[in-house]
């Protein structure tokens, strides 16, 4: 069921919020062990009767009632909010994120805190301290990440839609993995007040649901330029000033809905450097169909070229492990979080409380991105890779001249089996070759499924617009799912 | 290249406690991540100008006290809590 | 071989925000530990910095007032060390891209050049008890402007009448409140001798966190006497932060390890790069205040007043105000400096409040001078009618009636003060009669407190004479 059918059952009374939320919640319960909840909210129950009270005299707003799920790097000032680690273990924020806030004032249902790669570093959401979270598909396999437990849970039916973020393509390769459509935004679209910072210059908060018109939905409730982060801005064109209510109906209804009318103006780029050998066939083969069909629908699809991207990778992961390094020092057990007993000086405080506190995989980025700072590295590493971002940014910008969407899978295999998580770290890092770009030139870009491949898992489409095309690569993937079945895992009942 | 004396140096700046162990484990991890990493100092990548945005100052903050209002609205929410301590094992200085 | 000292210092300031630089938190001095902080400066997760505009005009405005020049593209930096004052374990700084290059003063007839001039936040207070240290962020995150010389310096004296002349544009400004005591203006200093004459700087060591001027002067010269014992001995400065003791009068070596000092600075990407409008530096500049150099210069050559009397004026800016407002209002500079430095000062001293304007109306004042300089009230007069209108804060035209101080015409009333204090004070009269001049004096003073600044001290002073001679 979609949003929007919940929203108009829910208004006319044909069911109940509670009833919504209590089906939610029996179906958590009945998939425990996928493991994609750290923390069910026990306080869900008032909160539908709050938004019940809210439907019953009329007021109620996109997302009245509507059970959500969030990651659990947002803050939430009735909820913990631990980002998958024991360092933040029972820690429970003294105020909501933003985008938290904007939900929880049209009395959405919070069902709970979703899994994650610890401080969302990772693809697998395997480097959770608490608990690994299974695919739907396959419960053997991964569900990506870093929001495999937010893609888990839309992809099984526990929430209709979830908040997750994306730093180097932390919603796209798990919505991928899973078989559903997640979304990064424009880089500043959304807030990122109260979510944990992993790579400031990179970190977006996004949605994922079952469709674009959900994302769509679900961005437009949280999106918009917030006093509480310089970073964000007031969307240019189609959105400035516009209510959610607004951006949503925008997102949708720009001139791109008009689709088969207008396809033959839509010009479409298939990134040839996405393609080559290091992409499994199936998962090649299924992007290529789906940029067949835009063709057969009237777009005019080609093979671009971005030479650099073959750098790409390197620079995402020495920006985003700088800036992480920077913004996790935070860490120290003095103020919050985890604190040793006992310690015999400050500094002992500190190192142990961080060597407990911090698992293997953040201990190796905050090194790195240390290592890409210091005085006679700096200018090697972190310079020359804030140049490439520079490059790759004015590259895009290049090719959106002429295109209006970018084409590629979100990520070059389909989800990989627990045991076949490669040891070797440099190999890990290199499978966000397909995601990484986007991020670094601050691009909306989502991904829809597009496949499956003959071990029934889903396959990916990623498509990639310019700064503040949004709605555009949201109606181009909303043609594409009008026409393609979304796979349901087994579990799926519903 | 050996990172070893590095490792060491990174985990004091980034003030985490390794066991020998750990060091050692970090730093093959390390030579692994690095030969990825150093793909890029050999590049060849343009120097671009990287503008920012022509807004002034207007966008800035304005200077003047918030009214703290607890996000809380809840009953069990105490009004006054009392103002935080932090401590630690004294420091010389 | 004769050495000279070579000294540079960094300034910190607190700017005079009504909040802190990256967050709404109260910008206050003394209030209870830990009441003015919240998710920002406090380091919580989640938690993101947001510029103060106040802050960076100020930061503007002391580099206006410094000669500096206003860079018109600036970023911050984050300089990354942990120490338990700093709740994120990096400060928010500027390497890369200060707001301010350049500039200066000129003390003692030389020029002290100024390297930079940046904003950043400052850290929280460390209170050390049994076995524990105690945090208070109250200043955590409170706007700081870092002033940097050029080792233009030589003596502590120099040091100490810089950062005189530096403190008191600032409080020009009112960029900062300059109270040392309460920590609103630190000094760090770098030291370093050289051979006399040498053009190669020496290793320097470094001082930090003086906060008295008392403690400039000594701090200083104890630390450039130990290093002149040291290189005169074959010794070698080591390059090292050195704390003042106050109770031994020395300094000692704070022994932290250099090599953890890379604090890999990289710019803040939660801060946009700011790109300054020429309007808005055209506004700030407009809205300056005369620094009091520049009125210095005004005082001592186009109004021909003495150093000493100008500096008085210039103690405070209400002083340095008022008196430019009498003399645009047509006063004489020399009375309106008199008056000013004297009486002015005698009643904003003993009010003690440092905050509120002088509360006389130019207009009156400038009358009362008037009245003065026609002879149509006494000098006494006027230290009356000015004390009485800065108190009572009534104009002149009422208080001169109220207190009578029109110099009367009527020469009765000073035959009767002369007759009566001689009829009071023989010996004296007969010390005069035996030809001590003095005591003319000494009975002119008598007089004249009878009369209560009725009458001119010339004319007081004939019917003196006059009657002494009968």
């Amino acid at each position: 069921m979609s949003i929007i059918e919940q929203r108009q059952l829910l208004d006319r009374r044909e069911i109940s919020a509670i009833e919504l939320t209590r089906s939610y919640l029996e179906r958590i319960e009945e998939h425990s062990g996928l493991e994609a909840f750290l923390h069910v909210n026990n306080a869900c129950e008032a909160a539908a009767a709050k938004a019940q009270a809210r439907i019953d005299s009329g007021e109620s707003l996109a997302f009245t009632g509507i059970p959500v799920g969030l990651k659990d790097n947002l803050c939430t000032f009735d909820m913990p909010t631990t980002c998958a680690s024991k360092m933040l273990k029972g820690y429970i924020p003294p105020y909501d994120a933003t985008v938290v806030a904007k939900l929880r004032s049209q009395d959405a249902v919070f069902l709970g805190k979703l899994n994650m790669d610890e401080f969302a570093m990772g693809a697998t959401t395997t480097t959770s301290y608490y608990k690994k979270t299974r695919n739907p598909f396959d419960p053997n396999r991964v569900p990506g990440g870093s929001s495999g437990g937010s893609a888990a849970a839309v992809s099984a039916g526990l929430c209709s839609a979830a908040l997750g973020s994306d730093t180097g393509g932390s919603i796209r390769q798990p919505a991928s993995f899973c078989g559903i459509t997640g979304m990064r935004p424009t880089y500043g679209m959304v807030s990122r007040y109260g979510c944990v910072a992993f790579a400031s210059s990179l970190d977006q908060v996004g949605p994922l649901g079952l469709s674009a018109k959900d994302c769509a939905q679900l961005l437009a409730a949280v999106a918009g330029a917030d006093g509480h982060d310089q970073t964000s801005q007031h969307s240019t064109g189609l959105f400035a000033e516009r209510s959610s209510a607004g951006m949503a109906d925008d997102f949708m209804n720009s001139r791109y809905e008009q689709f088969p009318e207008k396809a033959p103006e839509i010009h479409l780029g298939v990134v040839k450097e996405l393609l080559g050998e290091s992409v499994e066939p199936e998962t090649r083969q299924a992007v290529l169909n789906a940029a067949e069909w835009y063709r057969n629908a009237g777009c005019q699809v080609s093979e671009i070229s971005i030479p650099i991207l073959e750098h790409a990778v390197p620079a995402y992961y020495l920006i985003s492990s700088a800036e992480a390094s920077a913004n996790l020092s935070r860490f120290d057990g003095v103020r919050y979080g985890h604190r040793i007993n006992k310690p015999s000086s400050y500094e002992d405080l500190v190192e142990k409380s961080r060597a407990e506190g911090f698992g293997w995989e953040v201990k190796r980025r905050i090194l790195l991105g240390s290592y890409a700072l210091c005085s006679g590295y700096y200018d090697d590493y972190y310079i020359k890779a804030t140049r490439l971002a520079n490059a790759l940014r004015s590259e895009y910008s290049r090719l959106f001249e002429t295109y209006d969407a970018i084409l590629s899978p979100a990520s070059p295999m389909a989800a990989f089996a627990f045991d076949a998580v490669p040891e070797d770290p440099a190999q890990l890092y290199l499978a966000d070759i397909c995601t990484v770009g986007a991020a670094l030139a601050g691009l909306p870009s989502l991904s829809t499924p597009c496949g499956l491949t003959s071990d029934g898992l889903p396959i990916g489409l990623m498509m990639t617009g310019s700064r503040w095309s949004d709605s555009k690569i949201l109606c181009l993937a909303d043609a594409f799912e009008r026409s393609f079945k979304r796979p349901a895992p087994k579990i799926n009942a519903s | 290249m050996s990172y070893g004396n590095d490792i060491k140096k990174l985990a004091e700046l980034s003030k985490i406690h390794f066991t020998l162990e750990e060091l050692k484990e970090m730093e093959k991890d390390m030579a692994s991540i690095m030969t990825l990493m150093d793909s890029i100092k050999t590049a060849d990548i343009p120097q671009l100008q990287e503008i920012p945005l022509p807004d002034g100052m207007k966008n800035l903050r304005e200077d003047a006290a918030e009214v703290k209002s607890s996000p809380k609205a809840s009953d069990s929410q105490e009004e006054d809590s009392p103002p935080q301590t932090f401590t630690i094992p004294r420091i010389v200085e | 071989m004769k050495y000279e000292a070579v000294i540079g210092l960094e300034i910190h300031a607190e700017l005079e925000t009504a909040t802190k630089a990256f967050c709404s938190c109260l910008n206050a001095f003394g209030d209870e530990r830990n009441t003015n902080v919240c998710p920002v400066c406090l380091g919580l997760p989640g938690a993101l910095p947001v510029l103060n505009r106040k802050a960076v005009e100020l930061a503007i405005s002391a580099g206006m007032m410094l000669g500096c020049s206003i860079s018109r593209s600036t970023r911050w930096d984050r300089k990354n060390y942990f120490y338990p004052d700093l709740t994120k374990a990096y400060q928010i700084s500027q390497l890369y891209a200060p707001l301010c290059l350049g500039g200066g003063l000129e003390i003692n007839s030389r020029f002290i050049r100024l390297n930079r001039i940046h904003l950043e936040e400052d850290a929280g207070k460390l209170i050390h008890e049994k076995g524990v240290t105690i945090m208070d962020y109250n200043r955590a995150g409170v706007p700081l402007i870092e002033i940097v010389t050029e080792p233009d310096l030589r003596s502590p004296d120099d040091a100490v009448e810089f950062v005189e002349k530096v403190r008191q544009t600032l409080v020009y400004g009112g960029i900062c409140d300059g109270k040392m005591e309460q920590g609103s203006l630190r000094v760090d200093a770098n030291i370093s001798v050289m051979p006399e004459g040498s053009k190669i700087y020496g290793t320097r060591s470094e001082i930090k966190n003086i906060n008295s001027f008392r403690f400039i002067k000594k701090a200083l010269a104890h630390e450039i006497e130990r290093q002149m014992d040291l290189v005169s001995e074959g010794g070698r400065v080591v390059q090292e932060t050195r704390r003042y003791d106050e109770n031994s009068g020395e300094t000692f070596s704070m022994r932290t390890k250099e090599d953890a000092h890379d604090y890999r600075y990289f710019p803040d990407p939660d801060i946009p790069s700011l790109l300054i409008l020429e309007e808005e530096i055209g506004r700030i500049r407009a809205g300056l205040t005369e620094a009091p150099a520049s009125r210095f210069s005004r005082y001592t050559s186009a109004l021909g007043l003495s150093p000493r009397d100008a500096s008085a004026i210039l103690s405070r800016r209400r002083t340095a105000d008022f008196f430019d407002a009498a003399v645009s209002a047509g006063a004489n500079p020399k009375n309106a400096a008199n008056s000013i430095k004297g009486e002015i000062q005698r009643l904003l001293n003993e009010s003690g409040d440092e905050t509120q304007p002088i509360s006389m109306p130019i207009q009156d004042f400038v009358k009362a001078l008037a009245l003065a300089q026609e002879n149509k009230i006494t000098q006494e007069g006027l230290k009356i009618a000015l004390s009485a209108m800065y108190s009572e804060k009534i104009g002149i035209g009422e208080v001169a009636k109220k207190y009578s101080l029109y110099v009367s015409e009527d020469n009765a009333a000073i035959k009767e003060a002369v007759e009566s204090v001689i009829a009071s004070d023989p010996a004296s009269v007969a010390k005069y009669k035996n030809g001590n001049e003095k005591v003319l004096s000494f009975l002119l003073g008598q007089c004249m407190k009878k009369l209560r600044g009725k009458a001119l001290p010339q004319t007081i002073g004939e019917e003196l004479k006059k009657a002494l001679e009968r």
